[in-house]
């Protein structure tokens, strides 16, 4: 493994987070942390971490046969962990924003997520020596694009909140409830 | 003010509205001093590179067993223009195709050149970026135990071949 192949592995991890015609993956990262405030920045961490090992796991050792004969089913449970992220926030409110829900949901959710990637990190990772040294640094990408999307999503949030005088319970709402039906939209579209 | 946000959102949420796209092929390069060979392994997305095909020929592509000598060639003559080398005279040497192997959604395709002399040569990788404008295409090329990544995108020029 050379340090050139390191280096793009981890560009496309972070640009693969960060693509526009990926909007799932961001807007399942906005609900995740849309009940959090700057205070709960530990929360924050650990959600988006927990997040990326659960995809990294599913990347590791989900097999390839597995992820493309349910792709279809992979693709509709993306939406759906949106939803449900979205639900819990609506149900659960403030109270759901720490403790190991949050980040239990965030690693069983990074799973289905996983699969999501696999037919990508296939390819990258083809004919390789070690596919450790692909996913290392693409995984490492990763968290590093949803760290950036994290950081200005709860910077624009805070500006918002702040210019319209609105509470982060109402916040909540309104970013759970956009998510929810951006995702029940996907999921009708994306049925197998 | 309230109400206009929650118009504002639920407007949003009923317009977004895509699935994840991503458009990515892989070859692996590497030199055998003993033949003088150029030996590559490339990678392409079945569907993706299908698409290409079909729509230069305008015929189906299968790659099953009875029309994969057709979908060779019709590879053999896309790759001759979008996955070459270039020699340290400027001249495109294109590489040839060997075979093909199916492996679930992906196509692999084994791909030759013979060159005694390799001073100042270059490579383009080109495929799929005039179909697809988010294509990335990564060349890993190694000779002896050097390595290096070369990495193209839809306008990236032919790059040196210097591991």
């Amino acid at each position: 493994m050379n340090t050139d192949a390191i280096w793009l592995n981890a560009r496309l991890g972070f640009e693969h987070i960060l693509d526009p015609a990926g909007l799932d993956h961001v807007l399942f990262l906005m609900v995740l942390v849309a009940i959090m405030d700057f205070r709960d920045w530990k929360a924050v961490l650990w959600a988006v971490t927990a997040f990326t090992i659960g995809h990294s796991l599913t990347l590791a050792w989900a097999p390839a046969s597995f992820v493309e004969q349910w792709q279809g089913w992979i693709e509709w449970g993306i939406p759906f962990t949106i939803l449900m992220s979205g639900w819990l926030n609506i149900l659960r409110g403030e109270k759901g924003k720490n403790g190991s829900v949050r980040w239990l949901m965030a690693s069983l959710f990074g799973l289905i997520h996983g699969l999501g990637f696999g037919n990508y990190f296939r390819m990258l990772s083809a004919g390789s020596d070690s596919k450790w040294a692909d996913l290392v640094p693409f995984s490492l990408g990763i968290e590093s694009g949803q760290l950036l999307v994290v950081l200005a999503f709860m910077i624009l949030s805070w500006a918002f909140r702040n210019a319209f005088a609105i509470k982060l319970r109402d916040w909540n709402l309104v970013v759970s409830g956009m998510g929810t039906g951006i995702a029940f939209v996907w999921m009708l579209e994306r049925w197998p | 003010m309230r109400q206009r946000l929650y118009l504002l959102f639920l407007l949003l949420s009923l317009t977004a509205s895509q699935m994840h796209e991503y458009y990515l092929s892989v070859a692996r390069l590497e030199y055998d001093e003993k033949t003088q060979d150029f030996e590559m392994s490339v990678w392409f997305f079945a569907d993706d590179i299908s698409l290409c095909l079909s729509d230069r020929s305008g015929l189906e592509i299968d790659w099953q067993e009875k029309q994969i000598a057709l979908a060779d060639s019709l590879l053999n003559d896309y790759l001759s223009e979008r996955l070459y080398l270039i020699d340290g005279q400027d001249r495109m040497r294109p590489m040839e195709l060997m075979g093909t192997q199916q492996d679930g959604e992906l196509i692999r395709a084994f791909l030759r050149l013979h060159a005694p002399e390799t001073s100042n040569f270059r490579v383009q990788f080109a495929a799929l970026t005039e179909r697809f404008d988010s294509q990335r295409n990564l060349l890993h090329f190694k000779r002896g135990k050097a390595k290096t990544t070369l990495y193209f995108k839809k306008e990236s020029e032919a790059q040196a071949l210097q591991p």
